[in-house]
Parts: C-alpha cells; structure tokens; sequence
C-alpha cells in the first residue's frame, strides 16, 4: 500500500502513555497513518489549522482537560464535517457514549480493544462511516429489514429521546414522571422490537433512523 | 484614680458577664440532661453519619484515581504490550504475550467495575435497583455466585442517602455471602409496602448456629450500623446446614 492510501488518523487523549500505545497499535495494523497527537481539543484543533492535510478519522478522548470531546466532537462537526469521529472511552460507560454520539461521533472504541477489534472499528467507521459493535451484528443479520416498519409507541419514541443523552434510567423516570419500573419496561420492550441488547445501540438506532434529529 | 475606678468597673463587669455565662451554660447542661438517651443517641447517630461520610469521599476518591490515572497507564501499556506481540515471531513467545495481554485487559476491566460501584456518585446517579443489577452482575462475574433480585410493590421515592444505605448494605451482604457461606447461589428481594421497606438477602450456602452468629464479625457490624440510622432492624434467620437470610425492615418516613 502506498503512503497516499493510507486512512490517516489523529488522536487526542490526554494521558501520554494511552495516547502513545494507541499509535503503536494501530502502526502496527498497516493501513493506518498517525498523522496527529494532541494532548487535548484544544491542541487537536490548534494542530488542524496549521495542519496542509485534514485526517480521515479523528480519535477523541471523553475526558479531556481545556476542551472535552463533547465540546470538541461538536466543533469538529461544524469546522471539518468530512473527518468522522471516534469516541474514546476508558470503559464503556454508556451514558457518556451516548452524549458523544449526539455530539456528532460516528462510532466508538473503548480503550481495552485488542488489534483485530480496533482494526475493525477504524476499517468499519471508514467504509461505512458508522461503527457500533451491536449494530454492525443486527445490520448483517437482517439488511433487507426495514427499521421504520417497526411500531414504536409514542412512549417508547419518547424514551428513545431521553436515551440519546447521559441521563440514568433513573433519571429519565423522573423526567417522564414514572416509576423506574416502568422505563425499565420501555427498555425492555424495545431491546425485543429492535433486537438490540444495550442503551448505546439504542441510541444510535433513535440517531440513524431519525427518531432523533441531532 | 479615674483610671484605678474604671479599671475596677470593667473588672466588676467581666466578672459579671462571665458568671452569666458559667450559669447559662449550666442550664444548658441541665436541660440536655434531661433527655440523657435521646441526645446520646442522636450524638452516636451524628458521629456515625459522618464517619460514613468520610468512607464515601474516600471511595469516591479511589475511582477517580482509578479512571483517571491508575486505569489508563494500565491501559497504554497494555496496549503498548499488544504492538510489541504483534512484533513477535515465535508461536510460544506470541502465547505467552497474549496471555499477558488479555489476563491485563480482564484486570483493567475488574478494577473499573470495582471502581464504578464503589463510587458514591454512581450509585446516586444510577439509583439503587440499577446499582443493585448492576452489583449482582459483577459478583456473578467475579465470586462465581449466582444472583437473583427481585423487588415487588409501588417503588417509594428514596432519598440519595437511603439509596446509598441500602445498597452498601446489600453489597456488604454479598461480600459476606462469598466470605463465609460457602454458597453457591444468592437471592435478594426488596419489598415496600404501607411505609416499610423490608430486604431479604438468602443464600443456600452452609449456614451458622444461630448463638453464634451474635458474635459478629465486621461485615455484620457494618450492617447494623447503616440500618440503624435508617432506624431499622436486623434479623438473622439460620440454621447449620440451611443457608442464611438476613433480613432487614425500615420504616420510611417518607411515601
């Protein structure tokens, strides 16, 4: 492969040994060009201006000092829509993926994925310009399905808005002025409509299917 | 002179205002005393409280540095770890190395959770059944103990430090299940009904003579303690052999 068709990447993370490990994964992969490292948003989008090339795919941290990824994602989105953003999360939390992927991230990568994952996610996010684990599953299983065919009460959609946001359930209880037991049953319904087992696959089916508008 | 008389009028005058003060401090003593027990109790109650307190920001402390600095050197490097393997040429080196490599993800992951539900902040977050799931599903996980939960009647709303409350004693329990029970399966239920809370933890594990389980260890200690500032009770229902249930009942002031 030549250096020109190499994805290029850059990334931003805060803790030097994470950022440093994670470059030295992905050379290793091949055909990948770590073209940025930034310490945080701030420095990344510093970096950008004075950069003659704008990365593929732009690896961002959540928690990051100076400017965050949320706030970075949604200055990405505005300055370079054509860069597609990966949230990086020290584990998965899901509330805080959530809020990234509404923030304009296109997929994301928690930071314990071994080579063949990460090269999957970085190859996925590039071709299909998505990347959820869950979701890459069920659109394999069954592409011919059509999403909007499938009914979804008002409660439910209603649901789905609060769950494309860093609320708990619990706190979504209160917001709807039900009992948990009831946003459980929301959940639970739509994990069986969709086939889907987690509240990030929820989300990006609410953001994709534009039960969500971002 | 002058000076002599004013020096001995503000003397009189400290005199007097300090003996005002020695004798309202002295009915003070005595209306407390008045209620000896109420006010012992509320003062233990009160010593409590805060002592717990202090444990929560201390825990809370540990999963930042967890998340924030421990988790993610541990995870460069074990990313770095794995870029090296990639390096490796023969096939007994590259197991070994990708033995390191996973036994270190699946530590990194352990520790999160750990972190995670030690974490007040969580747990006021997420709310008690969800940190409750939450929980099980770790301990399954690491104890290897089979967890059922289940909770029946119209959930109240709890304050941030009965959620709290309840949960740490629901995960000191399970400790103890994996402790000293020798169990292979717990069963948790939560029941509300008419202003009382009541929580069942049962395990089918080796159960205790039910004389000695007076003598208790700190786990139990521990427990009695958080139910006690709910103004609860602990009941203990074993025999040798039978497993151990513990039973807890509050009375919430609140619906």
């Amino acid at each position: 492969m030549s250096k020109q068709s190499k994805i290029t990447i850059a990334i931003a993370d805060d803790h030097t040994i994470m950022r440093n490990g994670l470059a030295e994964l992905i050379k290793t992969l091949g055909a990948y060009d770590v073209v940025l490292q930034a310490r945080n948003g701030r420095e990344l989008l510093e970096l950008l201006q004075t950069s003659t090339q704008v990365p593929d795919i732009c690896i961002l941290d959540i928690n990051m000092p100076e400017l965050n990824g949320y706030e970075t994602t949604a200055q990405l989105r505005q300055l370079y829509p054509a860069i597609k953003v990966m949230a990086l999360s020290m584990f998965d939390n899901e509330f805080s993926i959530v809020r990234m992927l509404r923030s304009g991230a296109k997929g994301f990568l928690h930071k314990g994925a071994d080579p063949d994952e990460l090269s999957n996610a970085l190859q996925t996010l590039h071709t299909e310009g998505y990347f959820h684990t869950e979701l890459m599953l069920i659109n394999s299983l069954r592409k011919s399905n059509n999403w909007q065919t499938i009914n979804i009460t008002d409660r439910e959609t209603e649901f789905l808005k609060y769950c494309c946001s860093d609320l708990s359930y619990k706190e979504i209880a209160d917001l709807m002025k039900v009992s948990l037991h009831t946003v459980h049953g929301y959940r639970d319904a739509l994990f069986l409509k969709l086939r889907l087992k987690s509240r990030t696959a929820l989300a990006i089916y609410a953001l994709r299917t534009g039960v969500v508008t971002d | 002179m002058i000076i002599l008389l004013l020096s001995g009028c503000v003397l009189l005058l400290a005199l007097l205002l300090l003996r005002s003060g020695r004798r309202r401090k002295k009915e003070r003593l005595q209306n407390q005393a008045g209620t000896p027990r109420n006010n012992e109790q509320h003062y233990e109650q009160e010593l409590l409280r805060s002592r717990l307190e202090v444990q929560e920001q201390a825990l809370h402390h540990v999963n930042t540095e967890i998340k924030d600095n421990i988790g993610q050197v541990l995870t460069g490097v074990r990313m770095k770890l794995a870029a090296l393997s990639e390096r490796i040429d023969t096939k007994e080196e590259a197991d070994t190395f990708s033995e390191v490599v996973s036994g270190m993800g699946k530590s990194i992951r352990d520790l999160r959770n750990l972190g995670h539900l030690l974490d007040p902040a969580t747990i006021e977050k997420i709310g008690l059944l969800d940190a409750v799931e939450k929980e099980l599903a770790f301990v399954s996980l690491i104890y290897h103990l089979h967890c059922t939960f289940t909770y029946s009647g119209q959930w109240p709303e709890l304050k941030a430090e009965e959620d709290l409350l309840l949960f740490r004693m629901i995960q000191e329990s399970v400790v103890n299940v994996h402790k000293h029970a020798a169990a292979t399966a717990v069963n948790i239920h939560i029941c509300f009904a008419s202003g009382v809370l009541s929580l069942m933890i049962a395990d089918n594990g080796r159960g205790m003579d039910p004389e000695l389980c007076r003598d208790r260890g700190y786990g139990l200690q521990h427990i009695e303690e958080r139910i006690r500032l709910l103004n609860g009770s602990l009941d203990i229902i074993t025999q040798p052999g039978e497993g151990t249930t513990l039973v807890l009942t509050c009375k919430l002031k609140h619906e």
